[in-house]
Parts: structure tokens; sequence; C-alpha cells
């Protein structure tokens, strides 16, 4: 006989006992919660009890986390106040609510390091439903000494004091940790770490660290045995290894000049690709390359001085090609803010790239003389994030931060390469460090 | 007693007395149905004391839609729009408590799918409320203290407007 079942049943949620004869009534009622007493009636019932199922639902782990895990991080957060009872287990399952494979949590907005006071970070909330515009903090207090972000990963900020200790930190939760000392440590000669936190993956991150030890060494630490384990693998001196990004379980470095090196986290081995994009000899010099990660794909924005217009690649996650996914022309944004277009060329900074659930929600954040904007570029619709030549007498050159205090002519190709993506993306997150 | 025929009609009894003769290809998509005809227990009506009338003939017209089998790949693609169709237009329910019943039906019957697509019509009836209306929605008391639910508040105000 045919079996009609459309999804396989492995996953179900069992109801706690089947009896064949179905002999226990209410067999799905999980008593786990303290049911609550207040049961006005406020609609005639027309259909069944109205206040009995609510309560079952409101009150039962299982069903709970099937609704719970189609909830954004945000709402979770709030629900944190409906009662003891959800506060407790929203805290105390914090992941597990939230691994949601086709639906990753887009960034609510961007944390800028302040120009003004050290260690001080000016958030600015992203134009996208649901977003949040309160900052989470200004300044990170949680341990000794001024703390800096050095890197935001999927949630999950990678952070280091003056006294150089180095810490995981998720901003939703509010909870640290601190890592060990790696095998190899020398106060001197830490050269960069790089946080790599997927939760569709795993709910355990990793750090690699690379420092000098005669050679570009490099340890990895995982959390989940809270080791550091040193690698087989050295680092050419041409990789730029303080901006590695994560993405599709591997951590990826730009290389001078043209070459894409990353490791996979999986196999512990380093590996390079070349990258021949774009065409030269239609699109002129690159003046400036930006990789970012966005919904796991690995994408390279690419500018070049023929057109006004990026040209935004993507890996393929078997590493074989280069596609161009957009091209993202900058004519709207030109018409909107002339501004844009000096002697010297367009003056501007990308500072992220992010792709939308639904396609046409897809956005670059430029900066640009005391502006920060947000422009989807598919619908052509740019919403202005931030106008900082109000904020501050000091700031009205370009920057909102130290790294973009430039003067038109220091935008140069060299500079470019460090102010690129000098923001942190604020994702929500309930992930456990 | 082994499912054999495809024509085999079983018969389902509702929590307020109503029986429904359903095809036992079309009911085996309840796994909890399922398991009772397995284990030879579905010789008499099968007695469902959680669900009322009203919501088993919901169930009933999701599982019928749901077993439906295209003819062909073509026609498999026009089928899957057409079901996604009908997914949404299914969870558009007048009365709130209809939402919460299917959810707790699709739990009780063990049917992944409808379990899968009320709950997403729950959590978006939900995604952008208050915590006082989640409350009130679901019938919970809120057993903070004043100072208590301050504490939490100000420890994630952030999140709050």
């Amino acid at each position: 006989m045919e079996h009609v079942v459309e999804h396989p049943p492995e996953n179900a949620i069992l109801p706690e006992t089947i009896t064949t004869t179905l002999a226990t009534k209410n067999n799905e009622i999980k008593v786990t919660f303290i049911q609550s007493t207040n049961k006005k009636e406020e609609k005639p019932k027309l259909t069944s009890n109205h206040s009995s199922s609510a309560d079952i639902i409101a009150s039962s782990q299982d069903l709970l986390t099937e609704i719970f895990l189609r909830l954004p991080v945000i709402t979770l957060v709030r629900f944190t106040c409906v009662s003891k009872q959800w506060n407790t287990f929203i805290k105390s399952h914090g992941i597990m609510l939230t691994r949601n494979l086709n639906n990753p949590e887009p960034p609510l907005g961007l944390f800028f390091e302040g120009w003004d006071v050290r260690y001080k970070y000016r958030y600015v909330p992203l134009d996208i439903g649901n977003s949040v515009s309160k900052p989470p903090f200004k300044t990170l207090s949680f341990d000794v000494g001024a703390i800096k972000i050095l890197q935001s990963c999927n949630g999950l900020l990678l952070c280091v004091n003056d006294f150089q200790k180095y810490y995981v930190y998720n901003p939703t939760t509010n909870q640290y940790t601190m890592l060990p000392q790696h095998n190899y440590y020398n106060l001197h000669s830490i050269i960069c770490m790089t946080l790599a936190f997927d939760s569709s993956r795993s709910c355990h991150y990793k750090v690699v660290c690379i420092y000098m030890h005669g050679v570009m060494k490099m340890e990895v630490y995982s959390s989940e045995s809270r080791k550091w384990k040193v690698l087989n693998e050295s680092m050419d001196d041409l990789v730029d290894v303080d901006r590695g990004v994560y993405g599709h379980n591997a951590i990826h470095w730009m290389s001078f000049p043209n070459r894409l090196v990353y490791l996979k986290l999986d196999e512990e081995i380093l590996h390079d690709i070349d990258i021949d994009t774009p065409d030269t000899t239609i699109y002129g010099t690159i003046l400036d390359e930006f990789l970012a990660e966005s919904r796991d794909g690995m994408l390279l924005v690419v500018r070049c001085s023929t057109f006004r217009r990026l040209n935004v690649y993507e890996i393929k996650k078997n590493y074989y090609d280069w596609c161009i996914k957009y091209y993202v022309d900058l004519e709207e944004v030109i018409r909107v803010y002339p501004r844009l277009v000096t002697r010297l060329g367009l003056h501007f900074v990308v500072q992220s790239f992010v792709l939308g659930e639904r396609e046409e929600d897809s956005f670059i954040v430029l900066e640009l003389p005391g502006l920060l904007i947000q422009y989807k570029f598919l619908l052509n619709s740019i919403s202005q994030l931030r106008d900082f030549t109000n904020d501050s007498r000091r700031c009205t050159h370009g920057g909102f931060f130290p790294k973009t205090m430039f003067q038109l002519s220091d935008f140069t190709p060299e500079n470019r390469r460090f102010i690129n993506g000098s923001c942190f993306h604020f994702i929500p997150s309930l992930a456990a460090v | 007693m082994s499912s054999s025929s495809s024509s085999k009609m079983i018969e389902l009894r509702s929590s307020d007395g109503e029986t429904f003769h359903v095809e036992e290809t079309v009911v085996l998509q309840s796994e909890t149905i399922k398991q009772m005809i397995d284990d030879d227990c579905a010789n008499a009506a099968i007695p469902l004391p959680n669900v009322t009338s009203m919501t088993l003939a919901k169930v009933i017209e999701y599982i019928k839609k749901h077993a439906e089998k295209p003819k062909d790949d073509d026609d498999k693609k026009v089928a899957e729009e057409d079901l996604k169709k009908f997914d949404a237009e299914f969870v558009k329910v007048d009365q709130e408590s209809m939402l919460f019943d299917l959810v707790r039906a699709a739990n009780y019957l063990n049917i992944k799918s409808l379990l899968d697509l009320t709950c997403q019509a729950v959590a978006d009836s939900i995604k952008d409320l208050s915590v006082e209306e989640v409350r009130k929605k679901f019938n919970i008391q809120n057993d903070f203290t004043p100072e208590e639910e301050a504490k939490v508040r100000k420890e994630n105000a952030w999140a709050f407007d």
C-alpha cells in the first residue's frame, strides 16, 4: 500500500505517551509549568475550550519550542518578561530555540568605534523591519580595562582589552568568556584572532590565532574542548591576517595582490584561490575590494575605475570559481548625493553588504562624507541612516570614527583597504559563550 | 488486521461524539493513528478525546488535500503551488482559538507538516505583540513582582521600543 506521509516522521514531536487505546486523556500535557490560574473567558466557547488549548500550548515545552523556533531572537528576548516560566525556559534553552537553518538572523544595526572617546561605540540601527533602535551598549564594561571589538560573527563579538585579554561576548545575553592563552603565548607576538561561529552549524565556536613564532603560525581554539590546538599550517606574510571573514565553515583572508587564502575549519588545512575578477581591460584599475559574508555566502565587493558601479562576486562553496552576483549601480546614489563625486573620483567607503531573506531586500551600507546610507540596490531605494556632520563640530570632514577621519586626499586605495567594513554587525543571538 | 486496501475507511470519533469516515491512506499522515492501526487497535471507531468535531473537520480537510498525488512532473509543480495556496488559506481562521486547537490537534495526532504550518502561523501572529498582549493571548498570569519585572526589562531595555 501507499504511504502518504509527506514528511519523514523522525522529527515529529510525539505526544508524551501514546497508548494504543488512548486511555490517558490529555496525554500531551507536560506538567512542567505551573498552570495559569487566571482563566478569564472573553469570548463564548464556539469551537472548543479556548483557554484550554492556549493554556496547554503556553505550558508545553515541546509546543513552545516549536513556536519559539519560528520567532526572531529579539521577540524571544522580550518574551523573557512574560512570566518566570517563560523567562527560565528561554534563557535555559537559548540556542536550541534559534537553530533556524533557512532564516539566519539579519543584522539589526551597526556598531562604530567612537572617534571622540576611546572604546565608546556608536550604534546605528539599520532600516529593516523589526529593527532595534536602542543601543544594546555604548561601552563594553563586562570586565576590567577598556574593551574593544575586533570582530562580529553571527551574533558573537570577539573583543580584546588593553591587557591583551581576549573575550568572546554575546551582547544579547550580556554574557562573556575570557579565552585562555594559546600554547605559544607571548605577550608581544600575538598578531591577530578571528572568531568562527554559526549557530546553524554548531552551538560551539572556534577562534583562530595567528602569531609569530619564527614564521606565522596558527592555533585553533574550540569552545567545545576549551583548548587550543597548534596547526601544522603557516601563513605567508602577504596575507591581510587582521581581516579574517568567516563563512561556509572556513575563515577567509585577502592576500596581496589577488588571492584569497582560506582555512577550512573541519580539515584545518589552508588553501588559496586566485581572484581573477574582474577583467581589468574592461573595468580599468581595481580601486578597492571588500570581502564580506552574508547568509553564509562569501562575497567580494569590487570597485573599478571605469564604471560608476560595484561588482559583487560570490565564491562558489566548492571554491572552484567566482561568479558575478550583482552589479550595484551607483548612479541613483550619485543623483541623490552629488557630493559623492569629487575630482579624485567617487568618495565613499563600503561599510557593509547584506543579503536579504527576500532577494530584493539585499542592501549595501555606504559611508559618504558626513553620511551613512543604506542602499537597497535591487529596489533602487536609499535610506539615510545617519547624518553625522551635525553630531559634532569636529566631525565635518568625513568620519564617524577615527578610521574615516580622512581628508579627501587620504582616500587612496591603500587607505581604503583599512577602512572598508570597519563597523560591526549587531545580530541578536541566544548563543551561550 | 493490516492495512491492505487503499479504499479502506477508518472511523474517527471526536470528543463531542461525532464520527468521521476517512480513507486509511489519508489518515495515515497522523503518526498517532498509524501507530494504532499498526497495533491493530482500529477495528472500531478511534476515539479522539482531545479533538472536537470542528477541529477534526479542519484536520481532515487538511490531510485530504495533502494526500492528493500529482500524476506527472508537470502536474507536480502546479500541485505544489496549489498546496502552498491552500496552506496559506488554511491557517486564516476566524477564531484565534481554532488555531490553538489545530496546533494541539496536530501535536496530539502527530502530523508534522500540520504542526509546522500552525506553529508558524501562531509565531507570525505573536511576533510583534507586547508582553501584555502575549500574556492575554495565552492566559498567562504575570508571576513577577513589579520589581522583578522591572529588573528583567531593564536588563533587556534595548529590545523594547
